[in-house]
């Protein structure tokens, strides 16, 4: 277990006073509040920080304790075996400390469980809060598809938290979106309601089709004389093969669209983006002897 | 009461342990919007996760409702420029993918 300087989480000195020590606080909490950094982590992760810096120096019993056994903190759990009761203590503590509602904690989204092991150890492992009803946590996760996947709307079992949910992924969906599932977040706090659960989508793609918003986008080989002289091909579409005429003395590198056979629109029943084919030339290769003869014939005919 | 969804903002605010012309004042700077019916005041459902936002600006940050407001509005131009940015590293994964084929 790390030992953690809360005086310089809060960027203070030893010396400081509680009006400095709630400055400090107030200051770094609107630097790093998670209300005002959304779907930042690091943010989120140093607004723990100095929540816990503060609960610790913000309350004299507790700074008073930390002082004297912070640098060498195995000593607490001594203290407490001789008589120390850290929570009926600290809520005594703290209903003087936080009176006059001046401070009502920035409790919401952070439950004990935030706090590092090194507090734990410290102070028993719980801290008080305000009794106002607080929603609970949002929480944050992370669902892999494949783009396949991603192309039909499906139903998807997920387990977070313990806890199992069934949620339905509209098909279109982008790499990188975030779709809200309210009330799966963490539970509220004195009866507050329940937070909310945020989903990021993260697409794998291992088809040949390259994926921009709802179009795609594919090479289609073509042999030299469909090329030339015209006809038709087969092209791979996301959902099948669809036949489609090539015009004499296509070019390689030419581009056609094939409308509505693209990804689906998100949340948009029975609209598709488009396929654009680039058509490529397919050169043929172990020539006979009389291929040669008709192509030289045909390079002269060309150069004459 | 015509539609039994909406919060009555009175319980709303009893329950947040705030005044209730905090909620005015929010309507009145046009970051929420209050419903009245029947001589009470309500909030849509949609828009308590907006107000508790607010409300911990305010209570926990010490934040006025002039600086609320111009926080709601950077905000939301984050919440744009990521959804922005989120195209442009798609469209530019598209690119690297070409680029290494």
């Amino acid at each position: 277990m790390e030992y953690i300087d809360y005086y310089k989480v809060l960027d203070v000195t030893k010396s400081a006073t509680e009006a400095d020590i709630k400055k400090a606080y107030r200051k770094l909490a609107r630097k790093y509040h998670p209300d005002l950094n959304p779907n930042d982590k690091e943010a989120e992760k140093k607004f723990k920080e100095i929540n816990e810096a503060n609960e610790v120096l913000s309350n004299p019993q507790n700074r008073k304790k930390y002082d004297k056994y912070g640098k060498d903190w195995q000593h607490a759990d001594e203290f407490e075996k001789a008589g120390y009761d850290p929570n009926q203590q600290q809520s005594r503590q703290s209903s003087s400390q936080y009176s006059g509602g001046d401070f009502s904690g920035f409790g919401g989204d952070f439950s004990g469980g935030d706090f590092s092991d090194f507090f734990n150890s410290m102070y028993g492992g719980g801290r008080s809060r305000s009794q106002s009803k607080y929603r609970g946590q949002d929480f944050n996760a992370e669902l892999e598809l494949d783009l396949a996947e991603a192309y039909t709307t499906h139903k998807r079992n997920l387990s977070v938290n313990g806890k199992n949910i069934r949620i339905t992924i509209p098909a279109g969906v982008e790499n990188g979106q975030v779709i809200k599932i309210p009330n799966h977040g963490g539970p509220g706090v004195n009866g507050g309601p329940n937070g909310d659960l945020y989903i990021t989508f993260i697409i794998s793609n291992n088809s040949d089709f390259k994926r921009e918003g709802n179009n795609l986008y594919a090479e289609a080989p073509i042999d030299l004389y469909t090329a030339i002289l015209g006809g038709e091909t087969h092209i791979n579409t996301f959902d099948g093969k669809v036949k489609i005429k090539v015009p004499a003395e296509t070019q390689p590198g030419t581009k056609v669209k094939l409308k509505g056979k693209g990804f689906p629109v998100y949340k948009k029943e029975n609209q598709f983006g488009d396929l654009y084919i680039t058509y490529t030339i397919k050169i043929p290769t172990k020539l006979s002897e009389k291929e040669k003869e008709l192509f030289e014939e045909l390079a002269k005919l060309r150069k004459s | 009461m015509k539609n039994k969804n909406l919060i009555q903002i009175k319980q709303f605010c009893i329950y947040h342990e705030i005044e209730n012309t905090f909620i005015t004042e929010l309507h009145n700077y046009g970051l929420i919007h209050i419903i009245r019916e029947e001589n009470e005041d309500f909030l849509e459902p949609e828009q308590l996760p907006t107000v508790e936002k607010m409300i911990r600006m305010h209570y926990d940050l010490k934040i006025n409702l002039e600086g609320i407001d111009a926080i709601s509005n950077l905000l939301n131009k984050i919440e744009t420029l990521q959804q922005n940015l989120n195209t442009v590293q798609n469209k530019l994964r598209l690119y690297e993918e070409r680029e290494t084929e």
